[in-house]
């Protein structure tokens, strides 16, 4: 488990492209215009999750939360400079941010996790998510 | 909103979009998300959910991005900001809406401002915040 003292940590990046099919299912699952060239803005998260060298469990290990403490996605930040395109081959650099604890009146104790994911093409930062997390900590 | 360009004020409101457990299936595979209350209704009753699978925030976020879309045939999403403020589930009928509250006409297009809610049936909201839409005209 990270120690607060590490943020913000740069986790390891990975090389990921978006396939021309995952877009057609992704627009199909979501009732968009069915195209397989075209990535849904909505995709460049979905390529930063399963591309990313630290697997969502992964992240969610690091801060000590499994699954079935019921971690809750509460807020998310996309950022486009330019169109992600099928077939291109991306650099993803992905951090953990913040990790701030709370209490809240319906959560009880908690801890904010704050991501980051960055996809680059030849050192152009292309596309940016930053995401918070809940990380419920009932014992706490 | 009739065919002309959207302008400041402007409400525009997306097509409705029912949360369905066959699509948080593909969803999850697509982001490798092992979280079963996605895709097993006896996962998301243990977690205290009723039998009804939970839907993926960026499903959400999804449906709030092709509104902004659908409101300029050639715009682009630039950016976007939500905060998720209630679970939607499997069976919600979630309809998102767009108003602008901000047009900028620049050399090289137009950019748009927009605030956008996600709401269910009901009228509940499930997500909301901000979007950027731009056009280039050259």
């Amino acid at each position: 488990m990270i120690q607060r003292d590490e943020l913000p940590l740069e986790l390891p990046s990975s090389r990921v492209v978006v396939e021309g099919w995952e877009t057609w299912l992704f627009r199909d699952a979501i009732g968009a215009p069915l195209s397989y060239v075209d990535v849904h803005p909505g995709m460049g998260f979905v390529l930063a999750a399963r591309g990313s060298a630290v697997s969502l469990s992964d992240l969610l290990a690091m801060v000590g939360c499994r699954l079935e403490d019921g971690p809750m996605l509460v807020g998310s930040e996309v950022l486009y400079h330019s169109e992600v395109r099928v077939g291109q081959e991306y650099e993803l650099h992905a951090a953990i941010t913040g990790l701030v604890s709370k209490t809240g009146r319906t959560l009880g104790a908690f801890d904010l996790l704050t991501h980051e994911y960055r996809l680059c093409l030849e050192g152009e930062t292309v596309f940016v998510y930053r995401g918070e997390m809940v990380i419920p900590r009932r014992s706490a | 909103m009739t065919g002309r360009e959207p302008d400041i004020g402007d409400v525009f409101e997306g097509r409705p979009y029912t949360v369905n457990a066959p699509a948080m299936k593909v969803v999850a595979a697509l982001l490798r998300d092992p979280n079963p209350i996605h895709f097993d209704p006896d996962a998301a009753a243990s977690a205290g959910r009723g039998a009804r699978l939970v839907g993926q925030g960026p499903v959400t976020a999804a449906l709030a991005y092709q509104a902004v879309l659908d409101m300029v045939p050639g715009g682009r999403l630039r950016a976007s900001r939500l905060q998720y403020t209630a679970n939607a589930v499997e069976g919600d009928v979630l309809t998102p809406r767009v108003m602008v509250v901000r047009k900028e006409v620049h050399e090289s297009g137009t950019t748009w401002h927009l605030e956008v809610e996600v709401r269910d049936g009901g009228g509940r909201t499930k997500a909301r915040g901000t979007a950027e839409l731009i056009r280039c005209d050259h």
